[in-house]
């Protein structure tokens, strides 16, 4: 049965279909979870949440975009809540704006090919999800969502409500921040 | 353009979503300005590089058999 089927079914007082959509999306909502709250407490708290609240919502639900976005949107409200409520330092807008204002303090040395980087490189594994975890809550979902889940500029705009060009702006910025810090890295290293 | 402008569109190079003439202008000045180069090059590895610092878990059992479990005790409402 595909998505629409179940959800029609679910819709119209099914609960097993509705227990068939929240095993075929589970994983991608608990991973979701991991990468954006980084634990698996608050992971298993994003998880439940979202369908209870899905469950719940589920009338007002109208098939104007696809069940896993209406559900990743669900769950990125979640997780940006959660985030804010946080008390480890992020760094500030005017930070991440700096890295990206296209100024030549940025560092410059090309370690693409440093033959350190290597997929079990704890040490650099470390460094970036430091960084991405002191991304602010709005840059860090966006970066994640767009550049780690591989969904589409439409589709983020669609979970977030913002415009493409704010969406790119940010993804842009985050970007740039996160190279800045592997930079730093790498001087450190002696490249 | 300048490097200041080459940096803006570094994003929108790698992703896809540029005009070809400026994707041609940002072409031609790497291949003269080194700095630029990296940049991109750098770039280009950090969202590589993010994209292997997760491993896709599954929703470990317990954790399922609750999710189930709140879930259902709402049929009843």
């Amino acid at each position: 049965m595909n998505e629409l089927e179940l959800v029609e079914k679910a819709k119209s007082g099914d609960n097993k279909a509705f227990e068939e959509l929240v095993k075929r999306t589970q994983n991608k909502i608990y991973n979701l979870g991991l990468k954006i709250l980084g634990n698996k407490d608050d992971a298993a708290d994003l998880l439940q949440e979202t369908y209870i609240k899905a469950y719940e919502s589920l009338p007002n639900f109208e098939g104007k975009s696809s069940f896993y976005t209406w559900l990743y949107r669900i769950a990125t409200n979640f997780a940006l809540m959660k985030l804010r409520k946080e008390k480890y330092k992020k760094i500030s807008i005017n930070e991440i704006k700096q890295a990206s204002n296209g100024n030549y303090k940025l560092e410059i040395s090309d370690w693409s090919n440093n033959p350190q980087i290597q997929y079990r490189n704890e040490e650099l594994k470390e460094i970036l999800n430091e960084a991405i975890n002191s991304l602010p809550p709005k840059y860090k979902t966006i970066f994640i969502l767009h550049d780690i889940e591989g969904l589409s500029l439409s589709e983020i705009s669609e979970i977030l409500s913002l415009s493409i060009p704010t969406i790119k702006t940010r993804i842009h910025r985050s970007r740039l921040y996160l190279r800045e810090k592997l930079s730093e890295y790498f001087k450190k290293k002696g490249n | 353009m300048n490097c200041r402008k080459i940096i803006k569109l570094i994003s929108d190079y790698i992703d896809r979503e540029i005009e070809e003439v400026k994707r041609e202008m940002i072409e031609e000045h790497i291949k003269i300005c080194k700095k630029c180069e990296s940049i991109l090059n750098t770039t280009e590895k950090t969202i590589k590089l993010s994209k292997v610092i997760y491993k896709n878990k599954k929703v470990p059992k317990r954790l399922e058999k609750i999710l189930y479990y709140q879930i259902r005790i709402r049929y009843k409402k």
